[in-house]
């Protein structure tokens, strides 16, 4: 099963609002809804393996904390700057939820 | 514009287009009518331009699953990705918006049928969209339901009969109203809630830890930055005022009130000595201690946070959702090897397929 990580993307929260707003209305089961989002999973993890292009570099002055389990590392970092090519971004604080990455065959579904 | 940032919408629009065909046989399964899965695309799609979090570029090249070339028409099409914008406005303005004027007035069908121009041709009408719903709004509280609100900026206030009853241990949301500030973009005051023990509330202690000095340094600040400073002082001092407390009044820490974590009570049992000792000049210093600590702790805080950003992530948590390869350390220093990645930053988003960094600890 895919990841359930990317449900709290933007993309995530607005499909999410999306389909509760779509089981108020009746329009829709929960039953559907869950079985969109779990499609949505699927997309999600899928799509960002084939889209995105961008190769992101980033340095932090400090780790504040770091926190593993089952797999999942969540780190937060303080100062952070990203730079891709000439696009400097600088953040004070970043919170890093990751998990670990699957090996995939090459036929999904 | 960086990769980083171009390639989010595409990779969105993928994703949509991928879900969407993905869905369609279970809502034919479901006997849910084709029209829903259309009309749920478009909420969608509406709530993530509403969202701000993705750049629009101008390139025609970029995003927008089936971009036709309209540019030869454009007074028809801006009118009409005008209309697509006053829609997206319209789906945000049940919650957010104040400008009653965008609001509501949208030609549904114009609406509709300007969503497949693509969501290039929506970025004139979309930027306005922006600079109107930047301030956001802040509901004032309404009535005066709570009989636990307090003026910041009154002076010292009698215990409210409901409240001196309560529980002293129970914890109870506060209202704070500050007055507008000059730079907030917003004409109404604003009210910060922080949850402090009903005990708090009927000793007064709230007049002695929100002093004007912490009260004007956080003013300047966004709402939910404000509350979360304002909390941490409060619980701060509240901790201090009690622990001081807890020393004057109970000599006997041990039998009936013992802890079972031996270490604690060894450590109660020193401070009780020290309490029958000095007991006045240590009252005394504590007293002026809190005080001491009620400066400083907005001293503190100041340094803690900077007003761009401040402004910026008014409720942005910087945040990357990712996988990772590798992640590694050496003594101190740590590496990461993620991929595939969503970074949320100061509201915007960005993707990357992989990212290396490296941070000590």
């Amino acid at each position: 099963m895919a990841y359930q990580l990317y449900r709290t993307t933007t993309l995530g929260i607005t499909l999410q609002e999306t389909l509760t707003e779509c089981v108020q209305k009746g329009e829709m089961t929960p039953d559907l809804a869950r079985t969109v989002l779990l499609q949505f999973d699927k997309s999600m993890n899928e799509g960002l393996k084939q889209n995105a292009k961008s190769q992101l570099a980033f340095k932090a002055m400090k780790l504040e904390t770091y926190q593993m389990c089952d797999d999942v590392w969540t780190l937060k970092l303080n100062d952070v700057e990203f730079r891709e090519k000439e696009f400097v971004l600088k953040v004070d604080k970043v919170k890093i939820v990751a998990c670990v990455a699957k090996e995939e065959k090459t036929n999904t579904k | 514009m960086a990769l980083c940032q171009t390639s989010v919408l595409k990779v969105y629009h993928a994703v949509i287009e991928d879900v969407i065909t993905n869905v369609r046989d279970a809502f034919l399964d479901e006997g849910v009518d084709e029209q829903v899965l259309q009309e749920m695309k478009q909420i969608w799609r509406n709530k993530l331009l509403a969202s701000k979090a993705v750049e629009l570029t101008p390139d025609p090249s970029e995003g927008g699953s089936h971009p036709p070339p309209i540019v030869a028409n454009n007074p028809k099409v801006s009118k009409a990705a005008n209309a697509k914008a006053k829609k997206a406005a319209a789906a945000t303005s049940q919650s957010s918006l104040p400008a009653s004027s965008m609001a509501a007035k949208s030609p549904g069908a114009a609406g509709g049928g300007a969503a497949g121009s693509g969501l290039k041709n929506g970025q004139m009408p979309i930027k306005q969209e922006v600079t109107s719903q930047n301030p956001p709004p802040l509901h004032p509280t309404s009535g005066g339901s709570m009989p636990q609100r307090q003026q910041a900026t009154g002076g010292g206030q009698t215990p409210i009969p409901i409240v001196a009853s309560l529980d002293p241990n129970r914890i109870m949301p506060v209202n704070i109203t500050l007055p507008s500030t000059a730079g907030s973009g917003s004409s109404e005051s604003r009210v910060l809630t922080i949850q402090v023990p009903a005990s708090a509330l009927q000793e007064n202690q709230l007049t002695q830890i929100l002093t004007a000095h912490l009260i004007s340094s956080i003013m300047t600040l966004p709402t939910t930055l404000a509350s979360s400073v304002l909390q941490q002082h409060v619980n701060a001092a509240l901790t201090s005022a009690n622990i001081q407390k807890n020393m004057g009044a109970s000599k006997q820490l041990d039998g009936a009130l013992d802890s079972s974590d031996e270490d604690e009570s060894e450590e109660s049992d020193d401070n009780i000595d020290n309490d029958d000792d000095d007991d006045l000049d240590k009252d005394d210093d504590d007293d002026v201690e809190q005080e001491d600590a009620a400066e400083e702790e907005p001293l503190n805080s100041e340094d803690d946070v900077t007003d761009e950003d401040s402004t910026e992530t008014f409720d942005t948590d910087n945040v990357i959702v990712c996988q990772y390869d590798k992640i590694t350390r050496s003594r101190n220093k740590w590496k990461f090897y993620l991929k595939d990645g969503i970074m949320n930053m100061r509201g915007k988003d960005y993707v990357f397929q992989k990212s290396n960094g490296d941070a000590e600890w």
